[in-house]
């Protein structure tokens, strides 16, 4: 088993600014807000961070580590990193932080990521634009955005497992349950089955309330050994599983020729992680999914571990994953109904409830979270502890 | 035609260098029957361009094509929104857009509409 040393590392901070449809600040400028704010949470000083993890993809576009580091005056970083792609690289930032922190090269190490994908032009839509083999042999037919990627999988998982509207509308309606019960959730009125059935068609079977909100705003963590994390003043989470995959196919590639179809590689990244902490997925008490549509919500039940190939679709009836169910999913409401924070929003929600920070939205008795991020071919899960 | 791998016979899609399943540099372009099974598709509601309002909604997907094992094709489906399912029978039409040839796909029984 690859990864098996057990991980020392804990989350000490973290920090977000607004999540909005549409800000009038600048992306760099949120990413120091929200990053400024984890520092604190730890209660650490800018000074003391010294290594900087985000991701490949958009980060180093939009605002690199050198920018981040200048503008929160961080000083000297020893160890820098733009990992895995999206969501994996967010999520997965502690398995870089990880290797830094244990060798020595680094003590306090920054995670952040920020968005503007609603007022960048093109938003999301510009990722595949900048991918050669999308524009020549994918766009001329028609087939382009993440919607109808997605969507595609959710066409072929229903052809060949069975999925219903209904279905579809529990992962959405769960999604938004748990976010009435979060404060800063961007989309927190109830919403009924009638009220999903009602949302536009995008792309079948998807309607909008299937697809990811799109969002401005940045989100940000701190972290450290859990030695020194026990010197700071939150109660420390620990970092005990960490798994990431990345398969063998092109991030241009990926929704058209990767087998199996439809799959995202949780269901590697997810046993490493497990496994690393001893760990299996009946212990684990709060979930939180990278949720850009609901499929992938779907797919990652099966993946990880929680039911069988197929059965998601009827695993997640009766309000299972919703508040109160018995396998709480996106407690936060996910990028479905909370923001697009791409997967960091999903890192710091699992800190709060395993603080038992998180007022009415708070899993009694949470020890446990599974956290996955993705960023095709890329993928990371993360299990969290509180420091028993 | 397609890139098929002459040591293993499997495509090579989307283009490559070598052949990534068994490393082989003889990969050639080779004509195909134009016919193949469709893998998944959907029915697309509205415009991800800026600016493109759609006529209607329209048919996009998957294809496997006969003789190209291993790849699936990215395809304008010319079929019914109401009538398209995965595993149906389809065969390659070229349009010709002002001297550049599209292939359309269109079910093999006639299904088809008229677009």
């Amino acid at each position: 088993m690859p990864y098996s040393k057990p991980v020392v590392i804990a989350i000490a901070g973290i920090g977000s600014t607004e999540h909005v449809r549409r800000s009038s600040r600048p992306i760099l400028d949120l990413i120091v807000d929200a990053s400024l704010r984890a520092i604190a949470d730890a209660g650490l000083r800018p000074t003391d961070i010294d290594g900087i993890v985000t991701d490949v993809s958009y980060m180093p576009l939009r605002a690199p580590a050198d920018e981040v580091a200048r503008a929160l005056g961080i000083g000297e970083r020893c160890f820098t990193a733009h990992g895995l792609v999206g969501g994996a690289g967010v999520v997965g930032a502690p398995h870089l932080a990880e290797l830094a922190i244990r060798s020595g090269q680094a003590r306090h190490v920054l995670s952040y990521y920020g968005a503007d994908f609603g007022s960048a032009p093109g938003g999301p839509y510009a990722f595949p634009v900048a991918l050669d083999a999308k524009v020549g042999i994918e766009m001329p037919f028609g087939w382009y955005g993440q919607p109808l990627y997605f969507a595609s999988m959710a066409q072929r998982y229903k052809h060949e497992f069975g999925l219903t509207p209904e279905q579809q509308a529990e992962v959405a309606i769960a999604a938004r349950a748990h976010a009435a019960r979060t404060p800063d959730a961007m989309r927190r009125q109830p919403l009924s089955l009638d009220g999903y059935l009602a949302s536009p068609m995008v792309a079948e079977p998807f309607r909008s309330l299937d697809c990811s909100l799109i969002s401005d705003g940045a989100t940000a963590f701190v972290m450290t050994s859990a030695e020194r994390a026990r010197e700071l003043p939150q109660r420390p989470v620990l970092v005990a599983g960490i798994g990431v995959a990345s398969v063998a196919e092109t991030q241009a590639g990926y929704f058209t020729q990767h087998n199996p179809y439809p799959a995202t590689p949780a269901s590697r990244s997810a046993p490493r992680a497990l496994a690393q902490a001893g760990l299996t997925p009946a212990d684990v008490d709060v979930v939180e999914f990278y949720d850009c549509f609901t499929i992938t919500t779907l797919l990652q039940l099966e993946e990880c571990g929680f039911c069988g190939r197929g059965e998601a679709s009827s695993f997640v009836e009766g309000g299972r994953i919703g508040p109160g169910g018995s396998l709480p999913v996106n407690t936060h409401g996910g990028l479905l109904s909370h923001s697009y924070m791409v997967g960091a929003e999903h890192v710091t929600e699992a800190v709060r409830q395993l603080r038992g920070d998180r007022g009415e939205g708070q899993v009694e008795g949470a020890e446990v979270a599974l956290v996955t991020g993705l960023g095709v071919p890329d993928h990371a899960t993360l299990v969290l502890t509180v420091d028993r | 035609m397609m890139p098929l791998c002459e040591s293993c016979g499997r495509a090579v899609w989307y283009p490559a260098p070598r052949c990534p399943s068994c490393a082989s540099e003889k990969v050639e372009w080779k004509p195909l029957e134009g016919t193949g099974t469709l893998f998944t598709y959907t029915v697309v509601h509205r415009s991800f361009f800026p600016a493109v309002t759609l006529s209607g909604p329209f048919v996009v997907g998957l294809v496997e094509l006969d003789g190209a094992p291993g790849a699936r094709l990215v395809a304008d489906v010319d079929a019914d929104p109401n009538h398209v399912k995965v595993g149906i029978r389809l065969r390659v039409r070229f349009q010709d857009i002002g001297g550049v040839r599209r292939p359309v796909f269109e079910p093999v029984e006639s299904t088809a509409s008229s677009r």
